[in-house]
């Protein structure tokens, strides 16, 4: 009896942390596709960068205190790497239900206060599951591979949210250099702290 | 009239202080606190005032009592802003709020290496909570209900 108790006590904890995770793509694995409506009433899909060397596909927001901090940044990533074909494009998967803040009509009104120079998707679709992106901001970059593109690091832009003047390792920067090279980045993987993803099941 | 009101003013001060002494804790010593062999289960909320689902569940740990089933429970609220905005955000942040437990600023290493060291199921995105009782541990990433807490922490014991 208390055998049975034991066991179920496991299956049932097992069963709980297996809930909490959602399947990450793993790096080297094809990159879904999507398509999803830009904040200029556009539809961009992946397979229209199918001319570029990658993508940087960012899962983003607008409210994420997080995501904040890294905005100018990003506009930063795009300027620098989108002429090395390695444009940014982001993602806000957020439930506007959840967070009005994070409504098509706010995306639309934040990319033009910060002055975003890459398209910034609406995912209605939950497009961010396909990727197991649990974060904002989370980054995946993607290498085109031809036919396909496929995951070459994922994680942090870099490793200094609060201070961009106190930069180290400019981790996406440096998997982009990488890849132009012919190399493998390195790190391929890192965490950092961000804002959950907001969806209802 | 004045008198009262200083003396007033004095205690209310002193009230202040002493409900929200925040102790700076590297997440290595963390780590070992709470996972060091104890009679306690100790259960771990990883938290920022800049989070909303953060802020939102506070009031569900706050009901978790200092004991449950007669196994002692220690309620740690590792807080996750930047350290140098304690004085500025943290602190003014508990005058408004009430934060029943312990509350800590945790001082983390540069990148992300530590998040994956507390547990591996961890993406970063917080809230997200640690439980751990006697080499069990049970980790969840995301807002909880003061029912869930506590189904958790019985299916530890």
């Amino acid at each position: 009896m208390k055998m049975m108790k034991v066991l179920f006590a496991g299956a049932a904890l097992l069963l709980m942390f297996a809930s909490t995770m959602q399947a990450q793509l793993k790096i080297g694995d094809k990159a879904p596709d999507f398509n999803l409506k830009n904040v200029d009433n556009s539809w961009v899909a992946l397979k229209d960068y199918s001319d570029q060397e990658g993508v940087v596909l960012i899962f983003s927001c607008n409210h994420c205190p997080y995501v904040k901090l890294y905005e100018e940044r990003i506009v930063a990533l795009q300027k620098e790497f989108g002429p090395k074909k390695f444009p940014v494009v982001a993602i806000n998967s957020n439930d506007s239900t959840i967070v009005a803040e994070d409504g098509f009509s706010h995306m639309v009104k934040n990319a033009a206060e910060k002055g975003f120079n890459f398209p910034y998707l609406l995912d209605d679709k939950q497009v961010f599951k396909a990727y197991g992106a649990t974060r904002t901001p989370h980054v995946f970059l993607l290498k085109n591979e031809g036919q396909h593109f496929t995951v070459a690091y994922i994680g942090a832009i870099d490793d200094n949210p609060q201070d961009a003047s106190d930069v180290k390792d400019r981790y996406v920067a440096n998997a982009i250099e990488a890849l132009l090279k012919g190399e493998q980045p390195s790190p391929t993987e890192t965490r950092a702290i961000g804002c959950t993803i907001k969806f209802k099941e | 009239m004045r008198q009262l009101f200083l003396l007033i003013l004095w205690f209310s001060l002193l009230g202040a202080e002493a409900a929200h002494p925040v102790e700076n804790i590297p997440v290595a010593d963390l780590q070992e606190r709470i996972e060091t062999e104890s009679d306690t289960l100790f259960v771990v909320n990883f938290w920022a005032t800049w989070c909303q689902p953060c802020v939102k569940e506070i009031p569900e740990f706050n009901r978790i009592a200092p004991e449950l089933e007669g196994v002692p429970v220690k309620v740690l609220m590792a807080n996750l802003d930047f350290p140098n905005q304690k004085e500025a955000r943290l602190l003014p942040f508990l005058e408004r709020h009430e934060v029943s437990h312990e509350v800590l600023m945790l001082l983390t290493p540069r990148g992300g290496a530590w998040i994956e060291a507390l547990d591996p199921a961890w993406s970063g995105a917080i809230p997200a909570t640690i439980m751990h009782y006697k080499g069990k541990r049970f980790f969840y990433e995301g807002e909880a209900t003061y029912e869930q807490l506590e189904e958790w922490m019985k299916n530890l014991m």
